[in-house]
């Protein structure tokens, strides 16, 4: 029995760094209709930045949370001011997106490796373990869940009262309708680019004191994610959220009954599943177009 | 005069809709757009709001030159538009829609003036406010892409097909509201395919065909000429 309930508190834990990075996805798809896999780079830039901040330069990792925060953001206002505005105005199709997506997600490792190597890096935190009987649970797993679960909530509670959450759902149900109303939806994406990039510094963060860092973490990050967002039905944030805790399950399911080589894999078959048997996830609230 | 479109050329990217067309409009008139399928009819309204590609001429709009707007302006000029096909937000509410159509509108008091101003015009809206746009029906769908439109009280309001897909009932009901809506000082120009019904309701029209002004004239005249006969009443 405590297995299962194990698995379940491990899956919780894997699952809300999973949201973090579905809804910011999310957030980025609805407004711009770009699966922006390179947000797997802007996550590690963040966690690399934090982890240089205060690992390797001993400084204060208050200050490296800003710092990586800064990082993350400008990384990825860049790569939408930069390379995919400049695409829409020639008016790019989406498979024009998606490859310039995975060149940026290439592009963005290497810079990785070169500005900090391919030595992986550890923050060797010392964090005070709960045991209740035979259950396991870290000091820091539970921060970890609190911090996703807060932000989870601010964003939703954004997306349903704030003008801009509504400027934003209304540029995600048909941008050029939303321009007539006078919504100017080139900034729209531009604030969805920010706030899916500040979501990703904080998942990176996180991720670099739960587990390690390796350049090649981008792709997996930004796929899990991806599957997060197609299983809960690609644009519902929540369908997102609800997608990434269960790519978290399986994904523990996996390790404790196949081995840790499944880690990865699985998430795949269920990416699989949901695009060959349902494509438009759970909740179905919009098609996959 | 209140919109007044100079010698217009435009398309869409390598295709070229609409050649050396000119519009004059003055204010508190409905004017309709009329002419057989790919006229240009829309691409008429698509220029002005900066949808099309624009490679002659000028728009100018209350004495301002608004040709090269961007298209999230335009309603703060003044300019509301119903696009085709009753595009509302499915996702969300009806009342959420409106507040979209007033976000500009930054004085809360303004915006709930607003609201009340088109729940005024369409009681069924108020009714269903808090219902999800993608539910209700296709009549009330319209009358909420309309009264979006309005929530900014614009000085011109143009409407492409507002017909399309409805009942001839809802039709009539939809002209008879945006007569009311002219009486209370907002000019309309209107694209429509159901001219019949269209010349009724209005003061003026425009005949296009192959992306020219083939004949303008008031709706007496449009129902008369010969030309008309021949396209569209036999």
């Amino acid at each position: 029995m405590w297995i299962i309930a194990q698995i379940f508190i491990n899956a919780i834990i894997a699952g809300s760094v999973y949201a973090l990075v579905a809804s910011g996805l999310t957030f980025i798809y609805a407004t711009s209709r770009i699966f922006h896999l390179a947000h797997g780079v802007v996550i590690l830039f963040g966690a690399y930045i934090f982890h240089f901040v205060w690992i390797e330069q001993g400084l204060s990792p208050i200050l490296g949370v800003f710092l990586s925060i800064l990082g993350s953001v400008a990384v990825g206002l860049l790569m939408n001011e930069l390379i995919y505005e400049e695409q829409r105005k020639r008016h790019a199709k989406r498979l024009a997106y998606l490859i310039s997506t995975i060149a940026l997600l290439m592009l963005g490792t290497s810079s990785i490796i070169l500005i900090f190597n391919t030595s992986l890096k550890t923050f060797g935190i010392q964090t005070t373990v709960y045991r209740f009987d035979q259950l396991n649970i870290t000091l820091m797993q539970i921060i970890l869940i609190v911090i996703s679960c807060l932000l989870l909530i601010l964003l939703s509670a954004i997306v349903k009262y704030t003008k801009f959450g509504k400027a934003m759902r209304a540029t995600a149900d048909n941008d050029e309708v939303a321009s007539i109303m006078g919504i100017n939806t080139r900034q729209i994406r531009r604030l969805s680019f920010g706030i899916g990039s500040l979501l990703a510094s904080i998942a990176g963060i996180l991720i670099g004191l739960e587990f390690n860092l390796d350049p090649n973490m981008g792709v997996y990050l930004a796929l899990k994610g991806f599957t997060a967002m197609v299983i809960g039905g690609v644009g519902s944030i929540n369908g997102a959220i609800f997608g990434a805790f269960l790519v978290g399950l399986f994904e523990q399911i996996a390790v404790w009954y196949f081995g840790a080589g499944w880690k990865n894999s699985i998430t795949f078959v269920l990416l699989f599943f949901f695009l060959l048997l349902r494509p438009q996830g759970i909740f179905g609230l919009k098609r996959f177009r | 005069m209140l919109l007044h479109i100079e010698n217009l050329s435009a398309g869409y990217g390598q295709l070229h809709v609409l050649e050396n067309i000119s519009i004059q409009i003055d204010v508190g008139e409905i004017v309709v757009l009329i002419g057989p399928n790919g006229a240009g009819k829309s691409t008429i309204l698509k220029s002005i709001f900066g949808l099309a590609n624009k490679t002659q001429g000028r728009i100018l709009f209350d004495a301002q030159d608004i040709t090269s707007l961007p298209t999230y302006t335009l309603i703060e000029h003044g300019v509301g538009f119903v696009p085709q096909g009753r595009l509302i937000f499915p996702t969300m509410t009806v009342q959420e829609n409106l507040e979209i159509g007033g976000y500009l509108i930054d004085h809360k008091e303004t915006l709930v003036e607003s609201l009340e101003y088109v729940f005024g015009l369409f009681p069924a809206l108020k009714e269903k406010k808090r219902e999800l746009a993608g539910n209700l029906s296709g009549g009330q769908q319209q009358q909420l892409a309309i009264g979006r439109a309005l929530m900014m009280r614009p000085k011109l309001l143009m409407l492409d097909e507002p017909s399309l897909g409805l009942s001839p009932k809802l039709t009539h009901e939809v002209f008879q509201i945006l007569q009311k809506i002219r009486e209370e000082g907002t000019t309309l120009l209107i694209v429509e395919q159901n001219v019949r019904l269209a010349l009724r309701y209005v003061d003026r029209g425009y005949l296009l065909s192959n992306g020219k002004i083939r004949f303008s004239g008031t709706s007496k005249e449009l129902s008369d000429e010969k030309i008309m006969h021949d396209s569209y009443l036999s």
